[in-house]
């Protein structure tokens, strides 16, 4: 007798995740062609036009908070996203430091899938001209679950059974350190622009704690 | 003309899609089994309607068929059979958080079972053979102890197998005492092995009754001399290790530090099956390397004598160019013995 499981359905899950991951991630930021012709048809204009007010104003912020959203690669190419927030409760012109509750999803094929939710505390030093690097680390709780197949195990009788995925809850331990350009500094747009690249534990993984790599990519916009 | 930054990224993230295809993602089957707290991944690939099936069991403890397959491949067996690759728990790729005392060789045993049953539900299996590696092969040997077991198996093919490991560690300190003597007879790396002969004589007089040293680092230091003596692999090479391991395949980072946490269980699977080896008595095929370090083939003629098997119907193969692993060092005379094998079993 076969189990209630075809092949195809977990392939299918198993592509469309992937695919429709990378597909969103893409057209996010890369923008349709017919926005790019736009922009390049009229980028001198919309230049000499942006900087004309920008010369007598600067994207100060105006509150404290900003949003977040990025590319979020578990060991830098298994897929994901993170989204989240940052307050700053301290900075002057060189230097703020921050604190960024975050949430964000990755999938590594054949292996398995997470969600997170995550705090960390952040300084990031940032040079006149708009280059910056930051540190920060933080903890938070993540869900995993196996993918790739069906999970099947033994019932008490003696007969097999299956189901979609097997779950298990974690405690994720961040490092990160990142650079970036934050185009406030240049009159351009309260916006930055960052990379970061980072080691995560994950406990308990095997009753020890997992390490793993974590690459993000993404955009920061200050209110 | 599009941002710089924004084709920067547009061609990571198209990376990311075309890494995503990967053929470790694709080929074969993939599913789960789970039992006592361990979640553990199987791989099936090959010739499944051949309706013979080949369950793997890796070495170790701690070691990863899985990691095994991707990085050194086993086409030419697979073009003729299915074989299932099963990742024990606590070992490479295998998650969940199973209790330290569910690592004894009760449980593996257990283990090994439910993988049969699954597969044997899942597929048409006509004939189901059983092949272990190394710690594979006490694996194997403990599950086969068992007549229930024994009658869903047709098979049993050992690698460089291990099914008495104080027999095992006294063949493989002498065999390394041996190799270290003669490289500083012929001046190689002389005050190294003097440093390690020395070690190895503050080791008790055999027959071992525990591991002939403290723990893990030990283990790591004995495995290392016999690497550097060629023990493990004949040439020396090992299989490459490219970046789409790590990027684009099922491996993460788990196969570094699992097995070295497993390590610290190695002195509770110290045990000596040969006694009640009598009870298996399917056709069985015993592969070894002539030069290997870690399980020496001065092992062979323990197992076959100690098998119940009719003579025969079991047989010890040498591997004249190998060490440890046979199946990789020369993978077409390993795939021709095994084809010859099944297809006695089965005809």
């Amino acid at each position: 007798m076969r189990l209630p499981h075809s092949r195809s359905q977990s392939l299918v899950f198993e592509s469309n995740a992937l695919f429709l991951t990378t597909l969103v991630l893409a057209a996010i930021v890369s923008g349709s062609p017919v926005v790019d012709a736009q922009e390049d048809a009229g980028a001198k204009t919309e230049l000499a036009s942006a900087q004309a007010p920008a010369a007598n104003q600067t994207h100060e912020a105006s509150t404290k908070f900003a949003v977040m959203a990025a590319y979020y690669g578990e060991m830098i190419s298994h897929p994901g996203f993170s989204i989240g927030m940052e307050y700053y409760f301290f900075e002057n012109n060189w230097f703020a430091a921050y604190v960024s509750p975050q949430v964000g999803w990755y999938i590594h094929p054949r292996n398995h899938y997470a969600l997170f939710m995550e705090g960390n505390i952040g300084a990031r030093f940032t040079a006149r001209f708009g280059l910056f690097g930051e540190l920060l680390g933080g903890l938070g709780y993540q869900q995993r679950w196996t993918h790739g197949g069906r999970v099947y195990s033994r019932d008490s009788d003696g007969s097999i059974s299956s189901r979609f995925a097997a779950g298990s809850a974690a405690l994720k331990v961040n490092g990160r350190f990142g650079f970036g350009w934050d185009f406030a500094r240049n009159n351009l747009l309260p916006m930055v622009a960052f990379v970061r690249v980072g080691v995560f534990g994950e406990y308990p993984y095997n009753n020890y704690m997992l390490l793993h790599g974590s690459f993000e990519a993404g955009v920061i916009y200050r209110f | 003309m599009r941002h710089p930054t924004t084709s920067f990224i547009s061609v990571c993230l198209t990376c990311i899609l075309l890494l995503s295809c990967s053929e470790y993602y694709q080929d074969g089957d993939w599913f789960y089994v789970e039992d006592e707290g361990a979640i553990m991944p199987v791989w099936v690939r090959g010739n499944v309607s051949s309706g013979i099936f080949i369950v793997f069991l890796h070495g170790g403890p701690g070691e990863s068929a899985i990691v095994e397959r991707i990085a050194a491949g086993n086409d030419y067996l697979e073009e003729h059979y299915a074989v299932v690759y099963w990742d024990q728990r606590g070992s490479g790729l295998a998650q969940g958080n199973p209790s330290p005392e569910t690592y004894n060789l009760d449980q593996f045993a257990e283990d090994v079972d439910l993988v049969v049953d699954v597969v044997k539900q899942k597929y048409d299996v006509n004939t189901m053979f059983m092949m272990g590696h190394s710690f594979g092969g006490m694996l194997g040997t403990e599950y086969l102890l068992d007549d229930t077991r024994q009658d869903k198996i047709a098979g049993w093919i050992a690698i460089d197998g291990v099914h008495n490991y104080p027999l095992q560690w006294e063949l493989a300190v002498e065999w390394v005492v041996e190799n270290a003597n003669l490289k500083v007879q012929n001046g190689e790396g002389t005050s190294y092995w003097e440093g390690e002969l020395e070690w190895y004589n503050t080791f008790p007089d055999p027959p071992y009754t525990e591991l002939p040293f403290a723990g893990a680092d030990e283990i790591a230091r004995h495995s290392a001399n016999v690497a550097y003596l060629n023990g493990w692999y004949y040439d020396g090479s090992y299989p490459e290790s490219k970046p789409e391991y790590v990027f684009a395949s099922p491996i993460s980072l788990a196969y570094v530090f699992t097995p070295i946490k497993l390590r610290d269980h190695w002195g509770e699977w110290f045990e000596d099956r040969s006694p009640e080896m009598y009870q298996i008595t399917i056709p069985s095929l015993l592969l070894w390397g002539r030069h290997d370090g870690g399980v020496p083939v001065e092992l062979a003629p323990d197992v076959y004598n100690s098998l119940g098997t009719q003579a025969e119907e079991k047989e010890i193969v040498i591997f004249e160019n190998s060490a440890h692993h046979p199946h990789e060092e020369e993978p077409e005379l390993f795939t021709q013995v095994v084809v010859e094998f099944i297809q006695s079993v089965v005809e």
